[in-house]
């Protein structure tokens, strides 16, 4: 048996008395065990403030003694000699009295420490917040088990549900929590002492199921992969990203009512993806894309966060590009960047990084023989490209990389004709767009 | 502190005490409702400093079992929550009734003590 929140000595003494009152029935023995607990520390802190010690043993006397004496004062049977220590046999008694072993030499050797005690003397003081915790992990644990849905959240707070109703959960807590408070409160010092009572193997088991179903049910509400954040609308003022769930893709996070269901791209380690530069199946760089998702719906999002270079903190702000009517065309891609003075940034970060041109095996067209050795393949990292300025001709040498296949495209606006798949060895050109060129596509850094 | 104690004079206080350590305990509850520890400092406070710790929580047991004593927790502001032991209507007859042979058995006592001759 062991003994938690009393001190070293009495907790090494009580584990002397305890198989010595093995006989007696366990409630007794347990109320007993709990009453001498407390008694044997108030003893010993008279004791030490007396300057006389902390031996226990000197003080009431040997364990055997003090069953003797105890047993013939209640008109108790002492326990056989045979029985008193209850030897067992067997691994797993073994086994429960090496890890009996260990539970008492942490609790001298490592619990016994006055700044732990001291620390673990606090803990009891928590065991109301326990209580009502407990009330309410049990309403959860019953709505899994009765609903398939415990947890509810609103906002970052996690909500009780019984039969898919908050409300119900809410109620249910109420009576639950009152309940667990009320038995938290009759429950005597000698189960708690108890490492391994059922009470508190059931503590435990509510603890873990219930917090397994709180965290599997705020995953599911979303507060698993909790981003939130502001971000800058492109004109003026901010917008509260709110939480949502992490897509299948791992890519996408869908921003508040604000943000017109725009979409913010953040990239598979965790960094926010600022700024897109397509390029065609040659490595030739493209201008004036724009980018749709799945749905159709505009990529324009993109975060404004600034970042550093090598070392120095760099802060900018995208550009949109305009129509001729001044509307703004903010799906366009890549974008022009200003720092925060107002000055031009090309790229800042683009430029320091290996282009991803597309790597392409050697084709073999029908027909061909099959080559004598594997055909060449293109380096891995190919060296930087220049980025072609708005309104400068794009380089004409062809790519020594052949595309496999086209990339693929937006969807087309319905009624438009879908574009036509454009041959493997054609000469490079921009992907057709899902929107009209725009006319005024010099007129902004695009 | 260990039992059968036997003080110089060949007297055994530790068996004296068994007799009367019931009484003892009833009347310190009679007085006011106590827990284990703060029975036997009352107890000792009174002169009985060779009670044993074990010897009182035995016969706290033995009382509460014959109907004698209640029991309840209380909270305690100084540390855990504390058993206290209080009288019950039985307990204070059976306090009234030991109380009465105590008194005439430690007249007899006292007066073989003092006057061996006149003792009946």
């Amino acid at each position: 048996m062991s003994f938690l929140h009393t001190s070293p000595e009495t907790a090494a003494y009580l584990d002397r008395l305890a198989p010595l009152l093995a006989h007696l029935p366990d409630d007794e023995c347990a109320d007993l065990l709990e009453e001498l607990a407390i008694h044997l520390d108030s003893v010993l802190e008279v004791a030490d403030a007396a300057g006389d010690g902390r031996d226990l043993q000197a003080i009431v006397g040997e364990p055997t003694q003090f069953v003797r004496d105890f047993c013939e004062s209640a008109g108790l049977s002492l326990a056989p000699v045979d029985d008193a220590p209850t030897p067992e046999t067997g691994p797993v008694s073994s086994s429960i009295r090496r890890i009996g072993r260990t539970v008492s030499w942490f609790e001298t050797k490592i619990l016994g420490r006055d700044s732990l005690r001291s620390a673990i003397g606090f803990l009891p003081e928590l065991r109301p917040a326990w209580w009502v915790l407990r009330g309410v992990l049990l309403v959860m644990i019953a709505g899994q088990i009765f609903g398939f849905d415990g947890v509810d959240r609103w906002g970052f707070l996690p909500m009780p549900k019984l039969f898919g109703s908050v409300a119900l959960g809410l109620v249910a807590s109420v009576w639950s929590v009152r309940k667990s408070v009320e038995m938290g409160r009759r429950r005597t010092h000698a189960e708690r002492r108890n490492l391994f009572n059922r009470g508190r193997l059931l503590n435990i088991g509510i603890g873990v199921v219930g917090l397994i179903i709180l965290g599997t049910g705020m995953a599911a509400a979303g507060l698993a992969f909790a981003n939130t954040g502001y971000y800058e609308e492109p004109i003026g003022g901010s917008i509260y990203t709110e939480a949502v769930p992490v897509t299948e893709e791992g890519l996408y996070f869908e921003d508040g009512p604000g943000s017109q269901g725009h979409v913010h791209l953040e990239a598979a380690d965790g960094t926010d993806i600022t700024n897109i530069y397509p390029f065609d199946d040659e490595g030739r760089p493209l201008s004036g894309v724009r980018l749709f998702d799945q749905l159709g719906r505009p990529i324009d999002n993109l975060s404004r966060e600034g970042f550093a270079i090598d070392g120095e903190d760099i802060s900018w702000t995208p550009e949109f590009s305009t129509d001729a009517t001044g509307q703004l065309l903010r799906h366009r891609f890549p974008r022009v960047n200003h720092d925060d003075e107002g000055r031009y940034q090309e790229s800042p970060w683009f430029t320091h990084i290996a282009l991803p041109v597309p790597i392409v095996p050697a084709e073999t067209r029908p027909g061909d023989s099959p080559p004598a050795e594997p055909a060449p393949i293109a380096p891995v990292e190919a060296p930087p490209l220049p980025i072609a300025p708005p309104g400068e001709t794009p380089p004409t040498e062809p790519s020594p990389f052949a595309p496999v296949e086209a990339p693929p495209l937006p969807i087309a606006p319905p009624g438009e004709t879908p574009p036509t798949e454009p041959s493997p060895f054609a000469p490079a050109e921009a992907p057709p767009l899902p929107i009209a060129p725009d006319p005024d596509n010099s007129t902004t850094g695009d | 502190m260990a039992s059968d104690q036997i003080d110089e004079r060949g007297l055994d206080t530790a068996q004296l005490l068994r007799g009367v350590l019931d009484l003892a305990i009833v009347a310190v509850l009679a007085e006011r409702d106590g827990y284990g520890y703060d029975i036997v400092r009352r107890l000792r406070e009174a002169g009985l400093e060779d009670v044993g710790d074990a010897s009182v929580y035995g016969t706290l047991r033995r009382l509460y079992r014959g109907g004698a004593l209640s029991s309840y927790v209380q909270p305690s502001e100084e540390g855990p929550n504390r058993k206290y032991y209080g009288l019950t209507s039985a307990g204070r007859d059976q306090l009234e009734h030991a109380t009465k042979t105590w008194t005439q058995f430690a007249d007899t006592i006292d007066g073989l003590v003092r006057n061996p001759r006149t003792a009946r």
